[in-house]
């Protein structure tokens, strides 16, 4: 067969195998199909409306935040003990799995509000925050009591009565010019749609009232004591990977590039141009993304603080971090990895050497590889968790159609920022100076691809997968596949893979949340690649039918 | 040898051995240094008298001792203590420093001191926590340094049995507990919140009340305390003061001001790092990087640090209570633990080599090959007793120089009515009380500190032999000089009381300066001596002043385990033929060498 029809018919596999996965995506993840009836932008003017008509009181003044919070413990509980299918149920309900939440603030005052929506749009939190000197209207506690189950029928979806039985009650005397009350009920083996309950967890309402005014009101699922300390047991397994890993990455990653890198330098064997380059990249990405998420980070937002002061230690911390991220990790390693590289495969590509002109035959090849490596891990990834969920008790917590992305100025810019960061620097680290460096001590080359894929993969142990191996097993199969595409066609072609499969996971949150134009940039960036491979093709026979002609 | 090389060796060698140390000391002779060592003895041992504690304001009961009040306390109501995990440790109360603040500057130390009396809070105290594997179930109990059980907080999982008591029933046994168990007349107190929780199987109530007379309050903060009940059994007791919150909100963060000045102070510190750097790999290049000595260091760090985590093993076990790991099985806590700490030491270690390897390296090659015993004493000549007198009183008189700058700052605080925060009675004893044996951890972390500033004297040796541009020296020093400042600026507090403490910093600095730079005059082990000598010193009293006679002896056998180090084992090696050689003659060919030339 000719290198040509291989190509297809490879090219041809990795378009199936991506048809595949998005066959099996539901079964293999659980996507959610929860109705969400509000977007992020519709919820603050919602909640807006509601403090409006609650309080009598104009938040147009105010500044406002909005932020999608998912309730992890309470999804992990009910899917586990549940299964997924009936924690959609729930979730369409009305239970309070996932929540928007906005935040109408002033900077350097007390006084401020909160509410949150459950993805159908019901109100699942309420708070007015105000001063503990500010004088309300006094009343006994029984009256506070019949004002809160006042509000929670007119303003709620609950009703406080029959099943509900109150549980707690605190009156707090301590402010200067009012008294508190706070009440909790709870409600077990509620049936909500076919007849699903929750289990052992149970509904819970609070509502805090500021004499007659509420203050502050929840609805949540109380999950069990008892299990979560089972649960958090299990989870440390997850921690223990993790912690291990990171520290290898610490004692037998970073510390040998330090070391590398002062011994080159000492030599004067340094070439630090597309270290440096490729440091830049990453910087200014993850600069530009700082910026495009402060949307996000305004919600914890601490009003003691001047505003400007706030967005500048904002600012200077990832300044700092970026600093030691990238300096440390991509531009360090980088040069350390290039030196190691030459002695353990001197006949890879060099960095400057890899990244070169789209006609040139390696470039050429990392951009195809790169691109089928991706489409086949999407296919592997999918059909692993399909078949482990199926046969071997493998969980992954299912997924929302809607992300927190949308809420930054430039939505895509998140996955671009993480498909591209993530994919320069682990790329370097563990690719071409962790497999430069293991060759050498592990002598054999697959000893060191599976090593440094191992401990790039079980750093992903604290993700909510479980059993604890699941994300780590997982990781080194794709890391080892990045480990052979780097073998084979150079560092380039990893860091394709690698930004390709995050960009792509990121565009297609952005696709099924509704916000087309932004995944449709995602997908054009994924798609990047393979379009250059086909240019790169072009114009390379284009100057050789040229250079023909001359002959 | 280049002729140069040598003759620049050659004075460096003349100046090593002509200069005494970098002091008037070196020109006025040796009156002058009897008399500066006489005066700085004068000042230790009247800050000896001055810190000396007595039963109510030192550490009366030691570790063993707390642990058995606390288990004393918990088994004379019926808890079984044998099947929890139990951690020790000597600490600061959490919120302290908020509300130390809040006191300190509207009442002074006075009111401070009277606060924490009544409520029985103390500031530092041992606090001794009992957990159960895979369980919610805990128990903290803080006694106060002098032996009182002043806090007791009980966690119970939300599902155990305890049985109910109505809320005025609950009432009644608090009220009862406070008057027989605690002093507390219901007359003194103000009942300001109760919260009844009817759980699965028990009902828990919580009530907090605050004393009412005026004389237990500072100015708006309130002294108050909470006890809990849980089931039909009292079981919590917390003493707390509460700070106004419009007060909180304004003080307790930075303003612009000190985020401006800690901006600049992480500028200091980004540039002295990448100074840093740029001189490690210098010494790399010039071949000066001394890797052997770097691996020896990080040897013996990694023996100190396992021997000092050994020792302050106590405290190991208070990581377990904390967030979700009493949900862990102990041996997944211990395998996190233990991964944790092998990472840790690992990278320390590794710090050791690069800071001792490049620090020795740079000054073996560039200030002299010796360490300097030769200044002690020699064959011919014997004791040279002014070296000997400078060495050990040099890093007093800078000792002395620290002192006279705290004491000019709270004279300039008292004549402006600058607030300043002051140190609490038994302040920098937590993790030194709370090992088993107290005397070692000084020890070990002063061999910690010892490794890691052979770096700065290294940094030192570079910046005096390598920047010949005076503004860019100046801006490096300036650069290390704006670094401590920035440690103020994460309180909140007054500006001026900032820039008295910045002001006060920087003198420091400026002293630590002069000091680095004078020993680079003279030898490697009067800087080693002089920082062992400051920290074990200022260890060893703060224990010796300590009314406890097992934390006192210790303070004592560490003082003089160092008089003894110093006056007598480098002595006793020398003619033991252990130490390097001291006269010119043994010091080797390179010295014949340069003398010949």
């Amino acid at each position: 067969m000719s290198s040509r029809v291989v190509t297809i018919v490879v090219t041809l596999l990795a378009i199936g195998s991506l048809i595949a996965a998005s066959q099996w995506r539901d079964s293999a993840f659980g996507i959610y199909n929860v109705d969400f009836d509000v977007s992020h932008s519709q919820v603050k003017e919602q909640a807006k409306q509601f403090v409006e008509i609650n309080r009598d009181s104009s938040v147009s003044e105010y500044r406002s935040a909005a932020k999608l919070k998912s309730r992890s413990q309470v999804q992990a509980y009910l899917e586990r003990t549940l299964g997924k299918e009936k924690t959609g149920v729930l979730a369409n309900a009305g239970v309070p799995i996932w929540e928007y939440a906005v935040r109408f603030y002033q900077p350097q005052q007390k006084e401020e509000y909160q509410v949150r929506y459950t993805p159908g749009g019901e109100i699942a939190g309420f708070e007015h925050r105000i001063p503990e000197e500010r004088d309300v209207s006094s009343v006994s506690q029984n009256q506070a009591k019949e004002q809160a189950k006042i509000f929670v029928e007119n303003q709620t979806p609950h009703t406080i009565s029959g099943q509900w039985e109150q549980i707690s009650s605190e009156t707090d005397d301590s402010l200067p010019s009012r008294t508190d009350y706070t009440f909790v009920w709870e409600r077990d083996n509620k049936k909500f749609g076919n007849g699903v309950t929750l289990a052992s967890a149970s509904e819970r309402i609070r509502v805090t009232m500021q004499e007659e005014q509420v203050g502050a009101y929840r609805y949540f699922v109380h999950v069990p004591e008892a299990w979560t300390t089972q649960f958090e047991n299990q989870r440390g397994k997850n921690r223990i990977a993790n912690t291990t890993a990171r520290g290898i990455v610490l004692i037998l990653f970073i510390i040998p590039a330090i070391i590398i890198f002062g011994r080159g330098y000492v030599r004067d064997t340094i070439r630090s141009k597309w270290p440096l380059i490729l440091g830049g990249i990453s910087a200014g990405i993850i600069s530009l993304q700082g910026i495009n998420s402060l949307p996000l980070v305004l919600f914890q937002y601490p009003t003691e603080q001047a505003l400007g002061i706030f967005i500048a230690i904002v600012l200077v911390g990832a300044l700092v971090g970026l600093l030691f991220q990238v300096g440390l990790l991509t531009v360090l390693t980088g040069i350390a990895g290039d030196i190691q590289q030459k002695i353990s495969y001197p006949r890879l590509p060099s960095l400057q050497e890899s990244f070169s002109w789209i006609h040139k035959a390696h470039v050429r090849n990392a951009l195809w590889a790169g691109s089928v490596v991706f489409a086949f891990e999407i296919g592997f990834v999918t059909l692993y968790y399909a078949l482990g969920s199926e046969y071997a008790n493998f969980w992954t917590p299912g997924r929302i159609a809607t992300t927190d992305a949308v809420g930054t100025y430039v939505p895509v810019l998140g996955a671009l920022a993480t498909g591209i960061t993530a994919g320069i620097s682990e790329e370097v680290v563990f690719r071409l100076f962790g497999i430069s460096l293991y060759k050498r001590f592990l002598r054999y080359t697959i000893l060191a691809v599976v090593f440094t894929a191992a401990v790039w993969a079980f750093g992903h142990a604290f993700y909510p997968q479980m059993p604890w191996y699941v994300r780590g097993v997982e990781l080194t199969v794709v890391g080892s596949a990045w480990g052979w595409l780097y073998l084979r066609y150079g560092l380039l072609a990893s860091v394709i893979s690698h930004a390709m499969v995050n960009t792509f996971l990121g565009a297609f949150a952005l696709w099924v949340t509704g916000a087309t134009l932004n995944a449709v940039i995602g997908f054009a960036f994924v798609a990047l690649p393979f379009v250059l491979w086909i240019i790169g093709g072009i114009w390379y026979r284009n100057q050789n039918s040229s250079e023909s002609v001359k002959v | 040898m280049s002729q140069q090389e040598s003759s620049q060796h050659t004075d460096r060698s003349e100046n090593a051995k002509s200069s005494v140390f970098f002091l008037w000391t070196m020109s006025w002779g040796k009156i002058i240094s009897v008399i500066a060592l006489i005066i700085a003895m004068g000042g230790i041992v009247w800050t000896g008298v001055q810190a000396t504690r007595t039963e109510d304001t030192g550490i009366s009961v030691n570790l063993s001792e707390a642990k058995t009040i606390a288990e004393k306390y918990l088994s004379d109501r019926g808890v079984d203590t044998s099947v929890f995990v139990r951690g020790v440790a000597f600490r600061q109360q959490p919120g302290f420093m908020t509300k130390a603040k809040y006191i300190a500057w509207f009442g002074g130390q006075e009111d401070f001191t009277n606060a924490f009396d009544k409520t029985g809070w103390e500031q530092e105290a041992w606090t001794i926590q009992y957990s159960k594997e895979e369980s919610q179930r805990a128990i903290n109990v803080t006694v106060s340094p002098q032996g009182d059980v002043v806090k007791v907080d009980q966690q119970y999982p939300e599902a155990a049995e305890g049985g109910n008591l109505s809320k005025e029933k609950a009432r009644e046994k608090v009220l009862s507990y406070l008057e027989s168990e605690r002093g507390i007349s219901s007359g003194q107190i103000t009942e300001e919140r109760v919260e009844t929780t009817e759980r699965e199987n028990r009902t828990d109530h919580i009530f907090t009340y605050h004393f009412t007379e005026e004389d237990w309050n500072v100015k708006d903060a309130n002294l108050g305390f909470t006890v809990e009940v849980e089931g039909q059994t009292v079981n919590g007791f917390s003493p707390f003061i509460k700070t106004p919150e419009a007060w909180n909100r304004e003080h307790l963060t930075p303003n612009g001001w000190q985020i401006g000045g800690a901006g600049l102070s992480l500028l200091g510190i980004l540039v002295a790092l990448g100074v840093g750097v740029w001189f490690v790999l210098s010494g790399l290049r010039s071949g000066e990087f001394d890797s052997r000595a770097g691996k020896w260091a990080a040897v013996l760090y990694v023996a100190v640090d396992v021997l000092s985590t050994l020792n302050a093993f106590p405290q190991f076990w208070l990581g377990f209570a904390s967030g979700a790991n009493t949900s862990l099985s102990l041996n997944m806590f211990i395998g996190i633990a233990v991964v944790g700490q092998i990472i840790r030491i690992g990278f320390l270690a590794f710090l050791m080599f690069v800071a001792v390897g490049f620090g020795l390296g740079v000054w073996k090659s560039r200030i002299s090959p010796r360490f300097g015993f030769s200044q002690l004493y020699s064959a011919d000549r014997g004791w040279n007793i002014q070296t000997v007198l400078a060495w050990l009183g040099v890093p007093l008189v800078i000792g002395g120089l620290e002192m006279a700058n705290g004491q000019a700052m709270q004279y300039i605080a008292d004549k402006w009515s600058i607030f300043m925060p002051f140190d609490t009675d038994t302040s920098l004893l937590s993790g030194v009380v709370d090992t088993y044996v107290p005397a070692i951890a000084p020890v070990l972390s002063v061999i910690g500190l010892v490794l890691s500033l052979i770096f700065t004297l290294g940094f030192a040796v570079m910046l005096k032999t390598t920047v010949r541009r005076w503004w860019i020296a100046i801006l490096i020093l300036g650069a290390l000089v704006a670094v401590p400042g920035g440690t103020f600026l994460s309180f909140a507090f007054p500006l001026e009381t900032v820039g008295l403490l910045i002001a006060s910093s920087v003198f420091s600095a400026v002293i630590a300066l002069i000091w680095i730079f004078g020993v680079l005059r003279t030898h490697l082990l009067a800087y080693v001596i002089g920082i062992a000598e400051l920290i074990l010193l200022q260890g060893g009293l703060n224990l010796l002043v300590q009314p406890d006679t097992w934390l006192s002896g210790n303070g004592g056998v560490l003082l003089i385990v160092l008089a003894v180090l110093v006056g007598l084992g480098v002595p006793f090696l020398y003619q033991r033929g252990m130490l390097p050689p001291q006269t010119e003659e043994e010091a080797g060919p390179k010295d014949e060498e340069v003398s010949s030339e």
